[in-house]
């Protein structure tokens, strides 16, 4: 049983005129104690919405949220189940989650209370997230950006949690920063056998700690895979492209292929795959019908009529070059 | 004689407890054509650099120093006369286009205004050169995105509307503060070959502040690397990026996630975190988080000094061999 779940989750958000927006629009995704697993795509793919759906703060159109095998309720007016406590939420910006006139030991306390737990922890949490002891007794305002961060995540541990969510922790830090932290969340998940699920935009970070990867496009996965083999030779065409765009810092002058136009308004999907205006492998098919996300050779999923089920691992542009040479696809 | 060039810039901000220094000493120069590459913490002093060219510092500031640009000294000219020339032969872009463009303008006015202020051209002539200036930058219909308002677009279309008014005025220096920052990867990828063929085609010298080795390793011909408001290394992209010579530099490069690096080698954090200005360690301002630091880095502060093809501040050297 994975330690947090979501299968087949819609959601849709009303607009204003009465309209819907589909932001996830059939997504599944599953972590596993002491895993972590990486959701990238560009911003406006929804996977900041999953996010939430999966934490509870919004309630799936259709589709399950599971965490330790008991559904997540969405939140109400009504407390929270006091199982849901080990299911946190990390934001991306520390400064507006956390209380800036309370001392940071009294703010990490409150999540020991919610587990009716001593406050004695607290400097081990400190520790473990690796502040100074003397953090307790200051203000949030005190604090580099990387440092609150780190508050934030001893926040989400005081609640001894076995699974936390982390909507682009990253962002907005200095490289060194970064580092930091990423070292840390690798350390957590490993020590305390912690599920992570990673959300950002930034897929070098995500290359480098995370063990899986899921890639969203428009409310939908379009790859899931082990992180590295998906890095080396990624099966669908907007993996491929996300991938591509990132730079090297190596000096070489290497200039990162862009990838034309924009992420479609999911208001109005493209018929067909939804890459398929963006794609420069798109034939008469993926204008047409939308491809399922199927399962492939090596342990990994696509959604794209280049991969055909079952399929062993191989570029789209050698599957594009086989499907024209009418050559079948074992 | 280069396009532009700073000697000696040194600029103190006013606080609560008197004056403190945020840029120490500077020297660079900017060529025609060129892309100048300035990366390093938040901090370190690069955004104040640029602000000081374009006369946008906080007020009570102090800057010393000398900026030449184009035979104008920027450091030392009359308000008016530097928003004419910065108007039109510097521009700035900054990370954030959502807080540069004005909200409830449409994008045609914030680019016409423009033009004709500093080319003195007429409305016609100026709308004309405000559809170019989109096209530019690949805007899709250029006609409808001047009546248009910011929010209509997302946040790459932005940048590039953002680019497109710094740049409607043909600028000769383009100042970019991490244009690419907020942007997906996919989208950074097209600012950044967006610049390259600008800078190709229309000669366009350009800035680029960033903190993302990988954005500067992609197009900047030189690069800059400052801490806490000094440069600490310079040279050509490829010295200083294939083979660093300053601790502080190989220590930045080691917190980067290489997207081709083997499996799982972990990434090495600089340990400590960046001085604040005010509270700059004595001697060599890294020597706190420099695993190199021998005892003189304690106490002298190192020159920049010209050491086999680039500019370094480290006397030890210690990665002088390779």
């Amino acid at each position: 049983m994975s330690a947090l779940e979501l299968r087949d989750v819609v959601v849709d958000y009303e607009s204003r005129g009465g309209g819907r927006v589909r932001a996830v629009a059939g997504a599944s995704i599953a972590v596993e104690p002491g895993q972590i697993v990486g959701l990238v795509g560009e911003s406006g793919c929804g996977k900041s919405t999953l996010a939430r759906a999966a934490v509870g703060l919004v309630r799936p159109t259709e589709g399950t949220v599971e965490f330790e095998g008991a559904p997540v309720t969405p939140l109400t007016r009504r407390a929270r189940p006091r199982d849901l406590v080990r299911l946190q939420l990390v934001f991306q910006n520390p400064y507006s989650s956390l209380n800036p006139r309370r001392k940071i030991g009294a703010q990490l306390a409150d999540g020991r209370d919610a587990r009716r737990g001593q406050g004695a922890r607290i400097r081990e949490l400190i520790d473990i997230v690796g502040l100074p002891a003397a953090a307790a007794e200051r203000f949030p305002h005190e604090f580099s950006g990387g440092q609150r961060q780190r508050v934030a995540i001893a926040r989400a541990l005081a609640a001894e949690p076995s699974v936390i969510v982390l909507d682009e922790p990253l962002a907005s830090l200095d490289a060194s920063a970064q580092a930091q932290l990423a070292n840390l969340l690798v350390d957590l998940s490993r020590e305390l056998d912690l599920g992570l699920l990673l959300i950002s935009h930034d897929l070098a970070i995500v290359r480098h700690i995370a063990d899986a990867v899921s890639v969203m496009y428009l409310g939908r996965m379009v790859e899931t895979g082990p992180t590295s083999p998906l890095w080396q030779l990624p099966l669908h065409p907007y993996s491929e492209a996300l991938i591509g765009a990132v730079p090297h810092p190596d000096g070489t002058g290497f200039l990162p292929q862009a990838l034309p136009g924009e992420v479609p308004n999911p208001a109005s999907p493209p018929s067909g795959c939804r890459f398929h205006p963006r794609c420069p492998y798109a034939f008469d098919r993926c204008r047409v019908d939308e491809p399922p996300l199927v399962p492939l050779q090596g342990d990994r999923t696509a959604a794209c009529w280049l991969q055909p089920e079952g399929a062993s691992v191989e570029t789209p542009s050698i599957r594009r070059d086989q499907l024209h040479s009418g050559a079948s696809v074992e | 004689m280069s396009l532009l060039d700073v000697e000696g810039l040194r600029i103190r901000l006013p606080t609560t407890r008197g004056l403190v220094t945020v840029v120490d000493g500077v020297d660079y120069a900017v060529e025609e054509g060129e892309v100048f590459g300035v990366a390093g913490e938040s901090g370190s002093g690069k955004t104040m650099s640029m602000l000081s060219l374009l006369g946008l510092l906080p007020d009570g500031a102090v800057v010393d120093g000398r900026v030449r640009f184009g035979g104008n000294d920027l450091l030392h000219m009359p308000r008016r006369r530097l928003r004419e020339v910065a108007g039109r032969d510097l521009a700035m872009v900054f990370q954030d286009p959502l807080t540069s463009l004005h909200p409830m303008l449409s994008v045609g006015r914030q680019l016409t205004e423009h033009v004709q202020r500093h080319l003195g051209v007429g409305k016609r002539d100026a709308e004309r050169k405000a559809v170019t200036a989109l096209e530019e930058v690949r805007i899709p219909d250029p006609a409808a995105a001047l009546r248009a308002f910011p929010h209509q677009f997302s946040g790459g279309m932005r940048q590039r509307i953002a680019i497109a008014i710094a740049l409607a005025c043909r600028p000769k220096l383009l100042i970019a503060d991490e244009p690419t920052t907020a942007l997906d990867v996919t989208v950074q990828a097209g600012i950044l070959r967006l610049l390259d063929r600008l800078r190709r085609e229309n000669d366009l010298s350009v800035i680029l502040i960033t903190h993302d080795l990988g954005v500067m390793s992609a197009i900047a011909d030189r690069v800059s690397i400052f801490y806490a408001g000094r440069v600490v290394e310079a040279g050509s992209r490829e010295e200083v990026l294939r083979t660093p010579r300053h601790p502080y530099t190989q220590a930045l490069l080691d917190a980067l996630p290489h997207p081709e690096a083997g499996e799982d080698k972990p990434l090495v954090a600089i340990g400590g975190a960046p001085p604040s200005p005010g509270a700059i360690p004595s001697g060599c301002a890294f020597h706190p988080r420099c695993a190199y630091a021998v005892a003189t880095c304690h106490v002298e502060v190192p020159a920049l000094v010209p050491k086999d093809d680039r500019l370094l501040a480290c006397p030890p050297d210690p990665f002088a061999a390779r």
